[in-house]
């Protein structure tokens, strides 16, 4: 029974061992025709184009290309800003809301006078562009939707 | 009879005589709508009453400019106003610089249209000068 058991373990180390030895001396078919295509691609014209290396190199360039442009960092294009008004000082700040104040107080009374046309326009010398457009816009609007009126016969400003 | 033929007839003629010197006669009293007003400056201060006016006014600055963005240096501005014998007024401004040409050519016999928009901004203005517009007198 022991010398049954050991004469087929070495049948089986003999056909293990043979095995090996023929898989390495002949390829499989599958293995021979990668072997004979790895050099050049062929086309479907039957032209060759680029070598598997070729692509291989190029797809590598392409790849580091690709992350240097994610590495690289993010230029928004900034579009050019408007015309700013000059920076306003504190005394044509002041003169600004001065000048509101007199409109929409005359707004909350519901007249016009000459005394308000008198001291803004002594303000318009001191506001700046900005608050002496929006100060007389705010009395036009008020003038003629009829939130006020001129307590005067006159230019209303 | 005769006599009575000839002054009838040299009143006749001194009367189209007279018409036909005239020349087209327009009255433009002040007029206030919700986005308009006009009159011409002549009919406007021969008004029986001490409140009709109409008129605009320029403003001359350097600086940024509101009004005119294609400009920046240009502060102009220009504002037109009228009030009727009721005593309602109408009141804009706009710093266009082709509404600021139209109002540096008004003159004592002009007539002027002027449109605004609900901002109080003047978006149009008319000048027109014309033998026909009384002329203003002192």
């Amino acid at each position: 029974m022991i010398g049954r058991v050991v004469i087929l373990g070495f049948a089986v180390a003999v056909g293990l061992i043979a095995g090996a030895l023929s898989a390495g001396r002949a390829p499989s078919p599958q293995s021979a025709s990668v072997a004979n295509a790895a050099p050049a691609c062929v086309s479907a014209a039957g032209t060759t184009a680029l070598s598997a290396q070729q692509i291989a190199t190029l797809v590598r360039s392409e790849l580091e290309a690709a992350l240097a442009k994610a590495r690289a960092p993010t230029t928004t294009a900034v579009a050019p800003s408007p015309e700013q008004p000059a920076a306003r000082s504190r005394e044509q700040r002041d003169a600004d809301q001065t000048a509101m104040d007199v409109v929409q107080s005359a707004i909350g009374s519901r007249v016009w006078t000459r005394e308000d046309v008198a001291r803004v326009r002594g303000l318009m010398v001191r506001s700046s562009p900005t608050g002496r457009i929006d100060a007389l816009t705010r009395l036009a609007r008020a003038i003629n939707d009829g939130e006020i009126r001129l307590g005067f016969s006159g230019p209303p400003i | 009879m005769r006599r009575i033929r000839t002054i009838v007839l040299s009143f006749a003629v001194v009367i189209v005589g007279g018409v036909a010197h005239a020349g087209l006669l327009q009255h433009q009293p002040v007029v206030l709508a919700s986005d308009h007003f006009s009159g011409s400056v002549g009919d406007v201060r021969a008004s029986s009453d001490s409140s009709s006016l109409v008129g605009c006014g320029v403003y001359g600055g350097s600086g940024p400019s509101l009004f005119n963005p294609n400009d920046p240096s240009d502060q102009s501005y220009v504002y037109c106003y009228a009030n009727d014998a009721s005593g309602a007024s109408k009141f804009c401004l706009s710093g266009d610089p082709n509404l600021v040409a139209a109002v540096n050519g008004i003159t004592s016999i002009s007539e002027l249209d002027v449109w605004f928009d609900s901002k109080g901004q003047c978006t149009q203005i008319y000048v027109e000068h014309a033998s026909s517009f009384t002329p203003m007198t002192p």
